[in-house]
């Protein structure tokens, strides 16, 4: 999928009728996308605009979330006892958001990375087997397997409380075939050429999958990360079937409850606060993608990471 | 250890329903199910509270029942509340909804609604006198108290205790009701004077500052008084089998199927 | 088609050392399966045993003191009557809640559908220089939390938001239009809206892996751009499109909170609904295990095709 395969139409277009552009248009609609252009730049509008109106919300001086007024910091931490600096529960929301997500991520990576080094080069029924359980993770709907692993804490593993461990736990268990799926594709690209040429040159399995392989899967790994953190980031139905005390509510959580009722625009500035450090993420994971894909020619574009989605 | 007391009447928007066209209906319970109000009738997703007050509006004050025939009415009168006036189900009904008049009239506990003027966005006079609660006047409805509890396990139960005796001290309490609009159960409290009063919390916002009485004016049904538990009824535990055939009757009404 | 051509000398020598490989000389039989060892306990302990879980509690009973499920483990002692009550009510008043999830999930998947593969399409053939802002506009979505967009979207359906001060300001409708009170198709809209990023990248990661000389050869033999369309682009990215339905279908199936938040009337339930109210209320939690597992013999057809395809894609991309 190299971008240099690609030629636009532009380029291969058939002599053009000749007459205006009305008319042009009437002929053949599609030759000049208008049509597709103004469906894929409305359904941006209609994407986006929504977020940016509630970032704007978050900058509001009225206590009303469905006008935008003057601009104010009111939410951010002006107020004195309703703003994001100031409600200790929405600061400790955000704080819980990112520590599920910075654990989750750094069990969940490795767990996945390993699992798809072994179960790319293991054959087997007990292989099939266990790639079909982690396949079956990957595609179970989050509401099954979190209200599962709910029944599961509650009635046969209870010395796990439900709290920040269970929904660590549980978080990992949907997260981890992400990486796996990832990186065995990634797998696939490299193939095994490079692994067998450092063996043949000396080096010992363990060597030549630290020296050679994993750098050349850092690319995935750091996708596979990035994904993970704002996947968990923005989870919600297994989050909080497994929430314990208050204190364990991620930002996802509070926001369902503020939507249900208790509107309060700090949860706009909340979220906005989350946005920015999940771009944070995903930028850091992208310009390392970029450094380690450097010098290949696949890969290095944003469209072969938007691809691991 | 009790720490709250509230009724469970109707929560109305004044400006659509004048206080005397409520008081003066035959059967004020009957009001949520008046299709006038279609689409902006809201309910509590609380099983018992919404068909404790479907019983109600039968005349039926056993709010613990597991009689078939009074069972059989409240499942017939709620689907015929989806297909009359196809009500919503909402937690902030009677504090955030009925004050923004997304809903006219609700299920609502008095504490809800006399806390309410805190979620009226913008404070203006208007939207603070906007709403009202009504109650029989002669107390005989569903009446109830919220209670707080130490486990056994607690890590702090000196703290906890410590905590209790603060909230039972009358001046916090009395703090605490003019921020949350539950009545905390203080003999000390002057009932008749609660709509005269001012408490702590002062209502107001940078164009207008309400006052700020502990129960408004035109809302004396909100008060609770100590002889009401006398003459209300109350939810009591139900056994398994009739609590199977409550949640039932909720399933069919929350599956939406109207009648 | 993606190993970098500065690699060739290596493949050829790889090539025979490959051979090597085969016979087992480099690694030990042990090696490549101990590193699926800790996430298949992992999986073991908590995906496998919690659905078994799910399943000793939906044919398990209910203690008759504090009315909490009671699992039964031994499949042979396994009991019927919470699963079977609610089977008989599935068929009977609830039948109208799996009408509802269908009807919803169905069109909203179209209309998802619809609206992705255009905007895939365009992006992945007419992308141009433009493609790496599109590529970024498209994934921003990602980046903000389902709810708040759900939340940003309740702040404008509001009866005095901005949708309806436009209509109103334009004179299109006389009063502002109730839209959070319990319409289908504002639970549609906010569906679509909420799941559609998930479809789009999918989609154009497909498309665009379409061998262009493929739609050239069918211009070359005298198609036009709408014919080569529907008789070579269409054909070839079905596929893509069965795999994209069901990415956006199965967490629709299990979805409640966008009809709790865009509409909350008992007229718009839908079997996520049923299964988290009955999670929250005490004894109900048979009921909510049964229903989980009538979820997922819904979706386990739609579930094991994408599963296969997943995998298909895994060994020949």
């Amino acid at each position: 999928m190299s971008e240099s395969v690609f030629t636009g139409p532009q380029t291969r277009a058939l002599p053009r009728a000749g007459g205006g552009f009305v008319r042009r248009w009437v002929r053949n609609p599609w030759r000049r996308p208008t049509i597709l252009a103004t469906i894929t730049w409305a359904y941006l509008a209609w994407s986006l605009i929504p977020l940016v109106i509630a970032i704007a919300v978050s900058f509001n001086a009225s206590r009303s979330s469905s006008a935008v007024h003057l601009f104010s910091l009111q939410w951010w931490w002006t107020d004195p006892s309703d703003s994001l600096l100031h409600d200790p529960e929405l600061h400790s929301a955000v704080i819980q958001s990112l520590r599920l997500s910075l654990a989750t991520m750094a069990i969940a990576v490795p767990l996945g990375v390993a699992f798809a080094l072994g179960i790319d080069r293991w054959h087997g029924r007990l292989a099939t087997g266990v790639n079909f359980v982690m396949l079956l993770s990957f595609v179970m709907p989050e509401i099954i397997l979190g209200l599962s692993v709910f029944f599961v804490f509650s009635f046969l593993i209870k010395f796990v409380p439900l709290g920040s461990t269970a929904q660590i736990l549980g978080l990992v268990t949907f997260q981890v075939s992400y990486p796996v799926i990832i990186v065995r594709a990634r797998l696939l690209s490299i193939g095994k050429e490079y692994e067998e040429a450092a063996m043949d040159l000396g080096a010992t399995p363990r060597q030549s999958i630290r020296a050679v392989l994993l750098p050349l899967l850092y690319p995935a790994i750091f996708a596979s990360a990035a994904i993970v953190f704002a996947d968990t980031i923005d989870d919600f139905v297994t989050v909080r079937y497994l929430s314990g005390p208050v204190s364990s509510e991620p930002l996802s959580v509070k926001i369902y409850n503020f939507a249900r009722g208790q509107p309060s625009p700090a949860i706009n500035a909340a979220a906005t606060f989350m946005l920015g450090s999940t771009i944070v993420v995903a930028a850091v994971a992208y310009l390392l993608y970029r450094a380690f894909t450097k010098g290949q020619r696949t890969g290095a574009g944003l469209g072969d990471l938007a691809t691991q989605f | 250890m009790p720490y709250t007391i509230y009724t469970t009447g109707i929560g109305y928007r004044r400006d659509q329903i004048p206080d005397e066209q409520i008081h003066g209906m035959d059967n004020p319970w009957s009001i949520l199910w008046d299709p006038t109000y279609k689409g902006k009738v809201g309910v509590y997703p609380s099983y018992r509270d919404v068909m404790a007050i479907v019983l109600m509006k039968n005349g039926i004050t056993d709010l613990n029942t597991g009689n078939d025939a009074d069972l059989e009415k409240v499942r017939t009168d709620l689907l015929a509340m989806i297909d009359a006036v196809d009500p919503r189900i909402a937690y902030d009904a009677s504090y955030n909804k009925l004050q923004n008049d997304k809903f006219s009239v609700t299920t609502a506990w008095s504490g809800d609604v006399v806390a309410g003027w805190e979620y009226a966005a913008p404070y203006t006079e208007t939207a603070y006198k906007g709403f009202g609660y009504w109650f029989p006047a002669d107390r005989k409805g569903p009446i109830d108290n919220d209670l707080i509890a130490i486990p056994k396990n607690a890590e702090h139960p000196r703290l906890a205790h410590e905590f209790i005796n603060f909230w039972l001290t009358f001046r916090h309490a009395m703090d605490n009701f003019s921020w949350n609009g539950y009545q905390p159960p203080q003999t000390k409290a002057d009932v008749n004077a609660l709509t005269k009063t001012q408490g702590l919390y002062n209502k107001q916002s940078s164009s207008w500052a309400a006052p700020a009485e502990y129960v408004a004016p035109w809302m004396p049904d909100a008060v609770v008084r100590e002889s009401d538990f006398a003459i209300g009824y109350r939810e009591g535990p139900l056994s398994a089998d009739v609590d199977d055939h409550w949640h039932e009757i909720w399933s069919e009404f929350t599956a939406g199927v109207g009648s | 088609m993606s190993a970098p051509s500065q690699a060739e000398p290596a493949r050829r020598s790889a090539r025979r050392s490959h051979r090597a490989s085969d016979e087992g000389i480099h690694y030990s039989r042990w090696f490549w399966p101990s590193f699926t060892i800790p996430a298949s306990i992992w999986l073991a302990i908590l995906f496998i045993l919690p659905l078994y879980t799910v399943i000793s509690i939906a044919f398990g009973t209910v203690d008759p003191i504090f009315r909490g499920p009671l699992p039964i483990y031994e499949p042979w002692w396994w009991s019927g009557e919470q699963f079977g009550r609610v089977l008989d009510d599935s068929f009977g008043f609830y039948r109208i809640v799996y009408i509802h999830t269908f009807e919803y999930v169905i069109v909203a998947s179209a209309l998802c559908l619809v609206l992705a593969y255009t905007v895939a399409y365009y992006v992945a053939r007419y992308g141009g220089k433009r493609k790496t802002l599109l590529l970024a506009l498209l994934i921003a979505p990602f980046f903000i939390s389902y709810l708040m967009r759900m939340l940003a979207w309740i702040n404008l359906l509001d009866s005095e938001g901005y949708i309806n001060k436009i209509l109103t300001f334009l004179h299109l409708v006389p009063h502002p239009i109730d839209w959070l009170s319990g319409r289908p198709s504002t639970v549609i809209m906010g569906l679509v809206y909420g799941y559609i990023p998930y479809m789009i990248l999918p989609l154009y990661a497909f498309l665009d892996r379409i061998d262009i000389n493929l739609l050239e050869a069918g211009r070359d033999l005298g198609a036009g751009p709408a014919r080569t369309f529907f008789r070579v682009t269409l054909p070839l990215s079905r596929p893509g499109i069965l795999a994209a339905l069901v990415i956006v279908s199965l967490p629709m199936m299990g979805d409640y909170y966008t009809n709790n938040l865009l509409s909350g009337s008992p007229k718009t339930t839908m079997l996520g609904n049923l299964i988290d109210d009955a999670v929250g209320s005490t004894g109900q939690g048979n009921k909510a295990a049964a229903f989980v597992l009538i979820l997922m013999a819904l979706v386990l057809i739609p579930m094991l095709y994408y599963m296969r395809s997943t995998a298909r894609s895994l060994l020949t991309r």
